[in-house]
């Protein structure tokens, strides 16, 4: 303590003596944020590919163009006949895309 | 313990905090005066130290370590003006109260708290950062960006303050 006054010295031991415990879940709560926060960081270094938005808004019209192209030249199916059998693919590709959009949102927020 | 905790032993590092966060959460306490904020600084304190304890150099070092973590955290809340870090609480002697393990006396507890409390913040934070952290002048001064003079004058009027409302409990008054 950087004062000789032994009126200051009585009030530093005061303060020391007597301030309110930590609540009992605090030590937990410390941890839970210490775990949380290695997960981050691993995220962080496992997932940059996630940072790249270009690829991702391009997944589902590149899967479509690529099937559409896939089906009409092997089964020379008539376009209207191939949009009708890629619509369940179509989805799939929209699942795909929405899945990954939602993984970058997670890794945008852990990067924050 | 600080060793295993370097090498990212979560247990070691729940000892530590075992071991430090009374210590800790009293000093963001009677910095902030405001339970739910000195409960944030504190936790963030811990957490900081987790993410930086590689750069510690010598684990004896630690708990002052964390100190200045904490009194840095409350600076920067000082800085940013956030409402929370200037509103006094006025639950903060029911929180003495409900945390009274440490006192053996509650009363001089709830009565410190609530003197405490009636600082300003500047002047608490350089009363408490001179009692307890033990730095001098100079260093709060410099650490606060508050003028020398200015900061002698808070602490002489702070603990003068304090000593006045807990004049009660002078061992010759009791």
């Amino acid at each position: 303590m950087p004062t000789n006054d032994p009126e200051n010295s009585r009030l530093a031991d005061l303060l020391q003596a007597n301030h309110p415990a930590p609540t009992t879940t605090f030590s937990n709560s410390v941890m839970l944020k210490v775990r949380r926060d290695g997960w981050r960081r691993r995220a962080i270094r496992w997932l940059p590919g996630l940072a790249f938005a270009p690829w991702l808004s391009d997944i589902q019209a590149l899967a479509v163009d690529c099937s559409t192209l896939l089906m009409t030249s092997l089964f020379s199916a008539s376009p209207g006949l191939a949009t009708e059998l890629l619509a369940p693919l179509n989805t799939v590709a929209g699942a795909l895309a929405l899945a990954l959009l939602g993984l970058r949102a997670v890794y945008l927020r852990l990067l924050r | 313990m600080v060793g295993l905790a370097r090498l990212g032993d979560h247990d070691a590092f729940a000892r530590l905090v075992d071991r430090h966060q009374s210590r800790i959460c009293g000093l963001t306490h009677q910095l902030s005066a405001n339970a739910a904020l000195a409960d944030d600084l504190a936790q963030q304190t811990f957490l900081d130290a987790w993410r930086g304890i590689g750069k510690l150099r010598e684990p004896r070092a630690f708990h002052g370590w964390l100190q200045r973590i904490a009194v840095n955290l409350w600076l920067k809340q000082l800085r940013n003006k956030d409402p929370a870090a200037s509103a006094v609480d006025i639950d903060v002697a029911a929180a003495a109260v409900a945390g009274a393990a440490v006192a053996d006396d509650t009363d001089i507890n709830i009565d410190l708290q609530r003197a405490l409390s009636e600082l300003t913040d500047i002047v608490r934070t350089c009363v408490v950062l001179s009692l307890i952290t033990g730095l001098t002048h100079a260093e709060i001064a410099s650490l606060t960006a508050i003028p020398l003079g200015t900061v002698k004058s808070h602490i002489r009027r702070g603990s003068l303050q304090l000593r006045t409302a807990l004049a009660p409990y002078r061992p010759e008054s009791t």
